[in-house]
């Protein structure tokens, strides 16, 4: 029965889930690719001391473990509070707030082995991507992976159950909180601003610089031909998604502190109903533009690091041999 | 069968306790159909779920079929729930991912039972609120007269000690309103079913045997229809009604 009832409301909520599929798909691709990256043989001999190459990218996976974690978790807690009302019903049928977490719980599960199998593909690109850079800067070619290694399954098994595990406390501690009476009504709550106006206004012009910014960064990464190319592209997309993110999260704030109702064709009704769904939808963007950008922050971030670490050993080589020749 | 004695409920408001519900005391026997009406605002929702097991944090004591629920563990509670209550909501409450049939037996399949034993209580109950050719449409298919007959098969799927139903016409036309209402009726009259029923609605009322009044969060006073015809108890609770706010005036 709870399988059931778990297929039926993945399918139903398929728009809700696919944010959190996404965020999944992600990051399982890009914890295999490194995983694989770094427990690869080839690479291993590359160079001596490629071993500190391992345990800089181990560290990396691990913190992008951490980051993905709470960001598959954010999403989970978004789609739990979305659904709320439909758990109270099920608690208003009797039942157990245990059961309730179960069904959750089985929900997410599920749609993560679909993430795991969508993100093999993906991860292969990444490789590709991954490979590609590192015979660049070492100047070597043929260079195999594994499409996943005990590594990379052991990683992506602890991340899961990690992420299913915190989820699950999460479900729990609010389910064990909420009165049936908070689930039913929680959704009729309306949204609640924490900041001032001015402060509000001063982020929209920031948002708009940072969009700006963003424009421009990204047409001169698109006219310039080289290797910097691909981090001015990557910086560029993600100061547009963090500039539509902000225009949109405080031009949705301003315009639910503006004072009155918004008169549209002299119908102040209209106006409220047009303000009540501008308000449902960018709030409901918003979320999914924030989960995008950090996504993306966080694979620049990680992709710049690999690249320095690269040309530092890069760098750091050509000195040895340099030094080597003199001494001889 | 409920039995509710010196019950009171307060709300915190910034530093202030304010009185939602003040001393309450009544009790509903078996297979009455009793309605609880005041003006908004006068605790009567608060006081359905208090009652209902909803809201339990309160001060009193409320047993239904002689058990009190409040002794109960969280777990407990919720098999209460299923075994004992029934609820109809305004707003119907429906699960929109089950068909009408799923949302219906969904007290049965929480319970873990095997829906082929219960086949022909589906059917008798379908028949009953004269929802047979829907049952495997799904909620956004059919009418909100449709989706608060299915409310009733769910309240009554389980064969439970009492139905809560709160303004369980608010959402419906005038037609559908009478509807439900004589389906309410047959209900309690037919199955031997309890029914407690808040509203504001006098016409809403008229159907009921006994009704509460309700005002400061007090039970005011109580009207009993006996024999009377639906119409003239009908009058009968607008003139008490009019009376009140006479005094009031």
């Amino acid at each position: 029965m709870l399988l059931k009832i778990a297929i039926k409301n993945i399918k139903r909520n398929i728009f809700d889930y696919i944010i959190y599929m996404i965020t999944l798909v992600i990051s399982f691709s890009i914890v295999n690719a490194v995983a694989c990256l770094s427990s690869s043989e080839d690479i291993l001999q590359l160079a001596e001391n490629m071993g500190m190459l391992k345990n800089y990218s181990t560290i990396i996976t691990i913190l992008l473990v951490f980051v993905m974690s709470y960001l598959s978790v954010y999403v989970i807690y978004d789609i739990l509070i979305k659904r709320e009302k439909e758990f109270g019903i099920l608690e208003l049928s009797g039942m157990k707030k245990g059961m309730i977490s179960n069904l959750f719980l089985t929900e997410l599960t599920i749609v993560g082995v679909i993430s795991l199998i969508v993100s093999m593909p993906i991860a292969i690109i990444i490789q590709k991507a991954l490979i590609f850079i590192v015979e660049k800067i070492f100047e070597a070619s043929n260079i195999k992976l594994n499409l996943m290694s005990e590594h990379s399954l052991m990683l992506l098994t602890m991340f899961f159950i990690g992420i299913i595990i915190i989820s699950s406390l999460r479900i729990k501690r609010k389910l064990g909180k909420a009165s049936i009476q908070d689930l039913l009504l929680e959704q009729s709550q309306n949204m609640q601003l924490k900041l001032k106006k001015s402060a509000y206004i001063f982020m929209l012009l920031l948002s708009i610089s940072g969009l700006i910014i963003g424009v421009l960064i990204f047409i001169y990464s698109l006219s310039e031909a080289s290797n910097s190319i691909i981090l001015l592209f990557f910086a560029g997309a993600i100061f547009i998604i963090c500039g539509v993110y902000g225009v949109s999260n405080c031009g949705l704030a301003l315009l639910v502190k503006h004072e009155g109702h918004p008169k549209v064709n002299g119908n102040y009704g209209l106006g409220l109903v047009l303000k009540g769904q501008l308000n449902a939808k960018i709030s409901k963007n918003n979320k999914s533009i924030g989960v995008l950008s950090i996504l993306l922050s966080f694979s620049f971030l990680f992709l710049m690091l690999g690249l320095s670490i690269g040309e530092a050993y890069k760098s750091n080589i050509k000195m040895r041999s340099l030094s080597i020749l003199r001494f001889h | 069968m409920l039995n509710v004695s010196g019950l009171s409920k307060y709300y915190k408001v910034g530093e202030k306790y304010i009185k939602a519900i003040d001393n309450v005391s009544f009790v509903v026997t078996k297979g009455e159909f009793v309605a609880i009406m005041g003006p908004s605002g006068s605790g009567k929702s608060t006081l359905l779920k208090t009652i209902s097991t909803i809201d339990l944090n309160f001060e009193g004591n409320v047993t239904i079929s002689g058990k009190n629920f409040l002794d109960y563990k969280e777990k407990e509670i919720a098999k209460f729930r299923n075994k004992n209550i029934g609820f109809i909501f305004q707003d119907y409450n429906l699960l929109d991912t089950l068909t009408v049939k799923e949302n219906m037996v969904l007290p049965i399949l929480v319970n873990g039972d095997k829906l082929e034993k219960q086949e022909g209580k589906i059917n008798e109950i379908s028949q009953l609120l004269d929802i047979e050719d829907i049952l495997n449409n799904y909620p956004y298919q059919t009418s909100g007269g449709q989706q608060q007959r299915v409310a009733c098969g769910r309240a009554i799927i389980n064969n439970p000690s009492i139905i809560f139903a709160d303004e369980p016409t608010g959402a419906l036309d005038s037609n559908m309103t009478t509807n439900l209402l004589k389906l309410l009726t047959k209900m309690n009259k037919e199955l031997n079913q309890t029914i407690v029923m808040v509203t504001h609605d006098a016409y809403a009322a008229s159907f009921s045997n006994r009704i509460l009044f309700m005002q400061d969060g007090r039970i005011t006073s109580e009207l009993l229809r006996k024999s009377a015809r639906q119409k003239e108890f009908f009058y009968k609770i607008v003139s008490n009604s009019m009376q009140f706010c006479e005094e009031e005036n």
